[in-house]
């Protein structure tokens, strides 16, 4: 038993430093988050796709998530082996324009598809959606029209969020509040925390929690609706329309700027536009494509929501006020 | 006297049959090869083992299925006879109370039985503080303050030295005359039986096999015995 | 003049020393590493109330967390060394092995769907007709999912103790005619205090450092522990000053905790190598036998709901079977196999480090691994070693390395007290025969160690099996462990699938435990 782990502990080791080994081909190396790549992800027909014509070979390195990618990216610098970074959020923009580790992009932002203007020279978004709250049509019966509904009832639904220190829809449910209330948003937590279930650690968690009952809410996307369709073939559940709008997420790519493979990345960032790409964003990510490919979307979004409204704060903005944002919060959600 | 009749005392992998009796007051040694039977005989007496047929009777008292405390024995074991968190006196005062709730009469009693063992002044060691020999000494003066009739000794000297280990048995020896026990006390080396014990009991094969004088048995011709001494 | 070359004490003195350093050293790197990075410490990281908030609330969790552990661990354990034949034991047994090493979201939901708002119990408050509300979020939620969790730990070290006790110790009670209060008071009661300051001190780092169950179930975002400070300065804003201080100030207590148990620990006084399964004294006693009963049903009750609401994945158990799944289990055995590897083989080093050297110094190591944050060890490190290899290339040993270090303080415990055994009784015959490192391990430690080493190895597989792997946090290579894959299901909205990887996880080990139990009382016959 033991010889026989020792022999397959040493083929994953020597598959492991052959796959370092340089080959003909050049190599384009993309940052990216675990989901994108993993099972589910769209990661790997992508992968297939931009291998078959680009003549190369395309290389995910996966972290955790965008907020752990944007840790290693600054702890790397100059000297990052990334060529691509796919898979930032808005709410990160603006550290990475700082960072100054990206070039600009070079693509027309009319030519994308999304509910605002987006105008950021180096990061260019390849899929988006909005942020909002998924309730079980079957069980919740007075769904509010309008955060500030939720937040003033003091009888209404019992909610999951997600904590914004470690998850990027807590911190964007945080600016959606501080969105819509401005400096009244304090008190706004204040009214809403004794409905407030917990705020777990990230996305999953909460969700899961939501589909064991334990909220009659949760925050998630307006595109939730569709895995359940698509997926599951369920038709319950469904995002509320909030009246205020929807607060955004938008997911973007940059080329770095020390890249040695510049016109493989900037061909790469046209692929990620292209309809090969954006068709596997609906039901792969389950968020909408940047550019609307010419197939349109398919059927499971066709009775989803559409705000009349999209929220964004100006990344710069976040990047300074963020921690004085979360600080202010805790003050108001503790007890 | 003890009279231990037909007694069968059953494992998964060994049988021991022992038939045999001993006078009161007898200094007994017991002797025979390892794994012959000796200790399951000393777990039947002290009832760590039940016997599936036969009795043992101590003076006229049938004790063959009575608990461990409740029997006339008192066990020394060759090794792990103190409780390491206890002082020595503490030790001996577990054979009066094991709930070491004492009178000053009662630990009065305890502080003579180290002194007559010659741990007077060692009474507050603990025993990693004591060394092999003076560990034993504590074991013994618990069986003293026990004041139980019979009392049993298994290889109680075996990690001893030599001159260690005859002047422990003579402790043994002088005791069992001032008190009067029957004492069972198994031995390593056979000779170290010769001028202390009154009689030799030879187990091999699960049973007793000789039980006379020592001198007796030690010039013996049985086979067994001869292989066993090594003659 | 006393020639250099001769020694008077068993040799490799440098194992130690060595294991020492590769313990420490990295803890040392990594924060130097981490504050290079920010360039400096971010005192005022400590100005915020939060901050004092957290650590007082983590302290109180984590405290209350511990005390319940050892008190309920230690009645469990008493009752189960008393009860040693009845039905199902060693299922138990091998179920008090599988809590341990279950991914912390699966504990959060396992936990939720007895306890929750929808839960099993509110289910049944409801039929007769008392509301039972979200009364789980707060203390209450951390407390039952941190007890879940390390209860059985306790109750299986406690056990392992006990059962060590010699058996004459047992006679001797029996002889003296002991009441069951004189044999918990001389025999157990040493045992059990001898245990106690390691274990606690481990449990208490544990629920100190929780992370996604204290979140999940705490409520309220002062319901958090440093790590999520941590965790939030490195990820949401990069601000390693910030990361740097705090993870400082997580090892200082830390530290302090290690000094508290280093010098209130004392080493086994005496210990059987060969267990046997013992007679205990106060075995025939009525009330203790009531007493037991009670005892292992509250456990089985309390244990076996949560542990069952894994039965969910039943209907998925055989789709979830994919060839992903192979590769996944079996980046997760090698994984654990390097980890026990490792682990022991660390322990060992340490532990004839501490038969020559300062024994306290060695024992503070072994414990201090559990007080460093891991996310801010794994940044410091990779921003340290940045230079000199891949994150792809360093990913797996890095992975092994810091699961190695998890299990590292249980292994230390094991392996100290059979080996110091092994030294007092024969390390003068190894010197005057002038045994080599090899014949004297092979002849003179193995027999005695074999056991704790083979226990320690389980361990550390068993943990590392569990694991998540911050080091997934950087991204480490394609390796997908069996709870990576249980994440990306739950990433992907696929609820189901992830009920079937934690069952198929939870059998996993189960069955693994139950195996082992089953070899020791073949090797005790």
């Amino acid at each position: 038993m033991l010889s026989r782990l020792v022999v397959s502990a040493a083929l994953t080791l020597s598959l492991w430093a052959g796959s370092a080994v340089a080959q003909d081909k050049p190599t384009l190396t993309v940052y990216t988050y675990s989901s994108f790549v993993g099972k589910y992800g769209p990661g790997n027909a992508v992968k297939q796709a931009f291998e078959a014509e680009c003549q190369c070979t395309l290389n995910y390195v996966a972290a955790d998530d965008a907020g752990s990618l944007m840790a290693r990216l600054k702890l790397e610098g100059t000297a990052t082996k990334a060529d691509v970074v796919l898979g930032l959020d808005a709410n990160l923009a603006g550290e990475a324009a700082a960072s100054g580790l990206f070039v600009p992009h070079g693509v027309d932002p009319k030519t994308l598809s999304l509910p605002i203007a987006w105008n950021d020279p180096v990061l260019v978004p390849f899929d988006w959606g909005y942020l909002a709250f998924i309730y079980d049509s079957t069980k919740l019966q007075n769904v509010p029209k309008s955060l500030k509904e939720l937040v003033s009832n003091a009888n209404g639904p019992k909610i999951v969020v997600q904590d914004p220190r470690t998850s990027a829809p807590g911190l964007g449910f945080l600016l959606w509040m501080t969105s819509v209330y401005g400096d009244g948003a304090a008190d706004a937590w204040k009214q809403l925390r004794p409905r407030i279930i917990t705020f777990t650690k990230g996305w999953s968690e909460a969700y899961g929690l939501f589909l064991k009952g334990e909220a009659d809410m949760v925050v998630s996307y307006t595109t939730s609706p569709a895995y359940h369709i698509a997926i599951e073939k369920k038709n319950q559940y469904k995002a509320a329309p909030f009246s205020e709008g929807h607060y955004l997420t938008i997911e973007l790519a940059g080329v770095t700027k020390t890249t040695q493979q510049k016109d493989l990345a900037n061909r790469f960032i046209q692929f990620m536009l292209s309809d090969a790409f954006q068709a596997k964003m609906p039901e792969g990510n389950f968020m909408y494509p940047a550019r609307t490919p010419k197939a349109g979307l398919p059927t499971s979004y066709a009775d989803l929501i559409k705000p009349d409204k999209a929220l964004l704060m100006p990344p710069a903005d976040i990047m300074q006020r963020r921690r004085a944002l979360i600080d202010a919060w805790l003050d108001a959600t503790a007890r | 006297m003890l009279r231990v009749d037909k007694i069968e005392v059953n494992y998964p992998d060994f049988v021991g049959h022992y038939d045999f009796t001993l006078a009161r007051g007898t200094m007994a040694a017991l002797v025979g090869p390892s794994g012959g039977g000796k200790t399951t005989l000393f777990h039947a007496l002290a009832g760590f083992e039940l016997p599936t047929s036969g009795t043992m009777v101590f003076d006229g008292i049938d004790f063959t299925y009575a608990a461990p405390a409740e029997r006339p024995s008192a066990m020394l074991f060759q090794d792990h006879n103190l409780l390491p968190h206890l002082t020595a006196r503490q030790n001996v005062a577990l054979g009066i109370e094991p709930n070491l709730r004492l009178s000053p009469e009662q630990w009065a009693i305890a502080d003579e039985a180290l002194h007559r063992v010659g741990l007077g002044a060692f009474g507050e060691r603990l025993p990693q503080a004591l060394s092999g020999g003076q560990r034993q000494r504590v074991a013994i003066a618990r069986a003293l303050v026990r004041a139980k009739p019979l009392l049993l000794l298994d290889e109680p000297f075996g990690a001893l030295d030599p001159g260690l280990r005859k002047e422990m048995i003579a402790l043994v020896a002088s005791l069992q005359r001032e008190r009067g026990f029957t004492v069972i006390m198994s031995l390593h080396t056979p000779h170290d039986a010769i001028g202390v014990a009154d009689r030799m009991v030879f187990v091999a094969d699960g049973s007793v096999q000789m039980n006379d004088a020592p001198e007796r048995v030690l010039a013996s011709d049985a086979p067994m015995i001869r292989q066993f001494l090594g003659r | 003049m006393r020639p250099s070359s001769v020694s008077t004490s068993n040799g490799q003195k440098w194992l130690g020393p060595l294991a020492a350093a590769a313990i420490a050293l990295p803890a040392i790197v990594a924060l130097g590493g981490l504050a290079m990075a920010g360039e400096g410490f971010d005192w005022s990281a400590l100005a915020h109330p939060h901050i004092r908030r957290v650590i007082i609330f983590s302290g109180l969790q984590a405290f209350v967390s511990t005390v319940l552990s050892l008190i309920v661990g230690a009645a469990l354990a008493l009752a189960l060394a008393r009860r040693r034949d009845f039905l199902g034991r060693h299922l138990f047994l091998a179920l008090l092995a599988t809590t341990t090493v279950l991914p912390s979201i699966v504990v959060v939901f396992a936990i939720v769907a007895i306890y929750g708002r929808s839960g099993v119990v509110n289910e049944a408050l409801a039929a007769i007709g008392i509301e039972g509300g979200s009364w789980l979020y707060g203390l209450p939620g951390i407390l039952i999912a941190h007890v879940f969790l390390n209860m059985p730990f306790a109750a299986r070290v406690y056990l392992h103790a006990l059962d060590h006790t010699p058996a004459e110790h047992h006679r001797l009670a029996a002889e003296l005619g002991m009441r069951p209060a004189a044999v918990f008071r001389h025999l157990d009661w040493p045992r059990l205090k001898g245990e106690t300051p390691g274990l606690a001190a481990l449990i208490f780092l544990l629920c100190f450092i929780s992370f996604a169950i204290v979140l999940a179930l705490g409520g309220g975002p002062d319901r958090a522990t440093l790590e999520v400070a941590i965790y939030d300065a490195l990820r949401g804003e990069g601000d390693f000053a910030r990361a740097a201080l705090l993870a400082f100030v997580q090892i200082i207590i830390g530290l302090v905790l290690t000094l508290i148990v280093v010098t209130q620990q004392r080493r086994p006084d005496e210990d059987h190598g060969l267990q046997q399964t013992i007679a205990r004294a106060d075995q025939g006693s009525l009330t203790l036998r009531r007493f037991d009963a009670c005892i292992i049903a509250l456990a089985i009750l309390f244990l076996v709901p949560p542990l069952a609401s894994l039965l969910d994945g039943v209907p998925v158990l055989f789709t979830v079977l994919s060839a992903d799944m192979a590769q996944a289990l079996t980046t997760s055995l090698i994984l654990a196999a390097c980890s026990a590897v490792l682990t022991t083989a660390l322990a060992y080093a340490m532990a004839r480090g501490a038969l020559h050297g300062p024994r306290a110094l060695y024992g503070g190591i072994a414990y201090l691994a559990l007080a460093m944050p891991p996310f801010a060890m794994v940044a410091g490190l990779y921003f340290v070693l940045r230079p000199l290899a891949d994150m792809m290339t360093l990913g797996p040993p890095l992975i092994v390395f810091i699961n190695a270090l998890m299990a590292l303080p249980f292994a230390y415990r094991l392996i100290e007290a059979p080996l110091a055994i092994a030294e007092e009784r024969h390390g003068k015959l190894a010197l005057s025969l002038g045994m080599k490192a090899a014949s004297r391990f092979r002849l003179i430690e193995w027999p005695l160690l074999a056991r704790p080493l083979k226990n320690a190895a389980a361990l550390a597989a068993a943990l590392s099996l569990g694991d998540f792997g911050v080091i997934a946090f950087f991204g480490g290579g394609d390796l997908i462990t069996l709870p990576l894959m249980l994440y990306q299901q739950l990433g992907a909205y696929r609820m189901e699938e992830a009920a079937g990887t934690a069952l198929f996880l939870a059998i996993l080990v189960f069955f693994f435990a139950l195996g082992a139990l089953k070899d020791r009382d073949d090797a005790a016959r």
